[in-house]
């Protein structure tokens, strides 16, 4: 029974997978301009999230389509309203992937003063958490979603590693500080996608469970 | 009754109760409490007991040969269904109003008077007839034609003037049945905001087949499947976190 109503519900979340899977795209691409000091790509990272962008819209108005017309109750009303939210939390991770491809932009003609290790690695890390929310949400797996949530505690300590190293750097020679100012700002904004991979993973558990649980 | 109950006191509590139609099991050990000035919908596919266990509230199943009633059906402390109380008394106290719209072939001033002088009111009839018009937000629409028949009116008109009816006789307890399920969307709107304003004063069963009103207007829903009460709590709970799957699958329009 109520064929369309399971066929449209499960084609909004395709469609979530679908904007989480080009976010996670432009997390590994920033990661790569980055690294290899690419400025065309790091270019073609910040012109991918107006995909991004639009995704969100558009899923949603399906959003709010459905339950305009389809009047979903329930653990279906749930799962449409944690997707409404997840779609934010997942648009500000692509977000983040623009800073970091900026940074890379700017930084793509200067020599690092420092190998970047764990800024890298944050940006795999915050790519790994958004794929395992999504899919957490996606699949209705509230132990992926727990499981997920509690590697916010690496992004963390990475975000602190940063911020030892560069501190220790600025202190060294004052001419750090220009550019290690701007891998510190970096830092914290991809902190922040594991923070946003947080959210996303609440919302698959109130799907779960319709109460609220502090992750 | 005491204008001072509290809102959480039981106006009608049915305990154990079995319902037959000759052989055929209607209803199957239902126990359930219904709360002074509360809103309560039972809600269930078609066939489940709603309108069975509906209409034993106000013993209307006693006109139905072959119905069989065990259990309990206590009213301020009495079992309707005990040898010494009049039927007729007791759907006095607990009303109903119809799926279609039913008014006498009589004029609408009438319709709403009936009741009260059958009974022998003795205070003042046109007031009565007034006063009940208004509570249902029709006297705008009728004051000029009181003494036109009731069937000329529209449906929804028909239907506020059922209630009107209703209401006039002084009832504790209004049951519906599927109210609005033959009007159209204004209509319903009308009967539906005339419920919240009638549950200030009384207590309401309803019947419905409409998930969105019964979302609406209901404080607690009962989930009735097969004769059996599966799930009754609060409405908020019953259409936001079912603990029954039955339920869940029920509402979300899986079946039904």
């Amino acid at each position: 029974m109520r064929e369309h109503f399971a066929q449209e519900l499960e084609s909004i979340h395709q469609d979530v997978l679908r904007m989480a899977v080009l976010v996670e795209e432009n997390i590994l691409k920033a990661r790569k301009a980055l690294l290899e000091q690419d400025a065309k790509l790091a270019k073609e990272v910040i012109a991918d999230d107006q995909k991004v962008n639009t995704l969100e819209l558009s899923i949603t108005d399906r959003c709010v389509l459905f339950i305009a017309t389809e009047q979903p109750v329930a653990s279906d009303l749930r799962r449409i309203v944690a997707c409404l939210k997840a779609v934010s939390d997942i648009e500000r991770i692509g977000d983040y992937a623009v800073h970091a491809a900026k940074r890379a932009k700017e930084l793509s003609d200067e020599k690092y003063i420092k190998p970047l290790i764990d800024i890298p690695k944050m940006l795999v890390l915050g790519g790994e958490m958004l794929r395992d929310a999504v899919n957490s949400m996606i699949n209705v797996d509230p132990s992926l979603a727990r499981k997920t949530a509690q590697r916010d505690e690496d992004m963390d300590n990475l975000n602190k590693q940063v911020y030892r190293e560069l501190l220790s750097l600025m202190l060294e020679d004052k001419d750090n500080i220009k550019q290690a100012t701007k891998l510190l700002f970096l830092s914290r904004f991809l902190e922040r996608m594991g923070d946003h991979a947080v959210n996303i993973c609440s919302w698959t558990l109130y799907a779960v469970q319709g109460e609220h649980e502090d992750l | 009754m005491n204008e001072a109950v509290i809102a959480t006191e039981v106006a009608l509590e049915v305990k154990n109760s079995d319902i037959f139609y000759g052989d055929f099991k209607a209803v199957l050990n239902l126990s359930m409490a219904y709360h002074h000035r509360e809103i309560t919908a039972l809600i269930g596919p078609s066939g489940c007991g709603k309108s069975t266990l509906l209409r034993s509230l106000n013993r209307m199943n006693d006109l139905i040969p072959g119905t069989k009633i065990t259990g309990e059906y206590l009213f301020q402390g009495k079992n309707i269904y005990d040898s010494d109380v009049d039927p007729v008394q007791v759907r006095r106290w607990i009303g109903m109003v119809f799926q279609k719209p039913n008014p006498f072939p009589k004029t609408i001033y009438e319709n709403v008077a009936w009741g009260a002088r059958i009974n022998g009111y003795q205070g003042d009839l046109e007031e009565l007839v007034v006063t009940s018009i208004q509570r249902v937000a029709l006297w705008d629409e009728v004051k000029d034609k009181l003494h036109k028949p009731a069937l000329a009116l529209s449906g929804g008109q028909q239907q506020r003037l059922c209630i009107a009816r209703t209401i006039a006789v002084k009832p504790e307890i209004v049951l519906m049945d599927e109210p609005t399920s033959a009007l159209d969307p204004i209509s319903t709107a009308k009967i539906e905001d005339l419920l919240d304003e009638l549950k200030k004063t009384y207590t309401i069963i309803i019947v419905t087949h409409n998930m969105q009103q019964a979302g609406r207007v209901s404080d607690k829903a009962a989930f009735m499947l097969n004769g059996v009460l599966e799930e009754f709590g609060p409405t908020d709970q019953i259409f936001f976190n079912p603990k029954n799957p039955k339920t869940e699958a029920y509402i979300s329009g899986r079946f039904g």
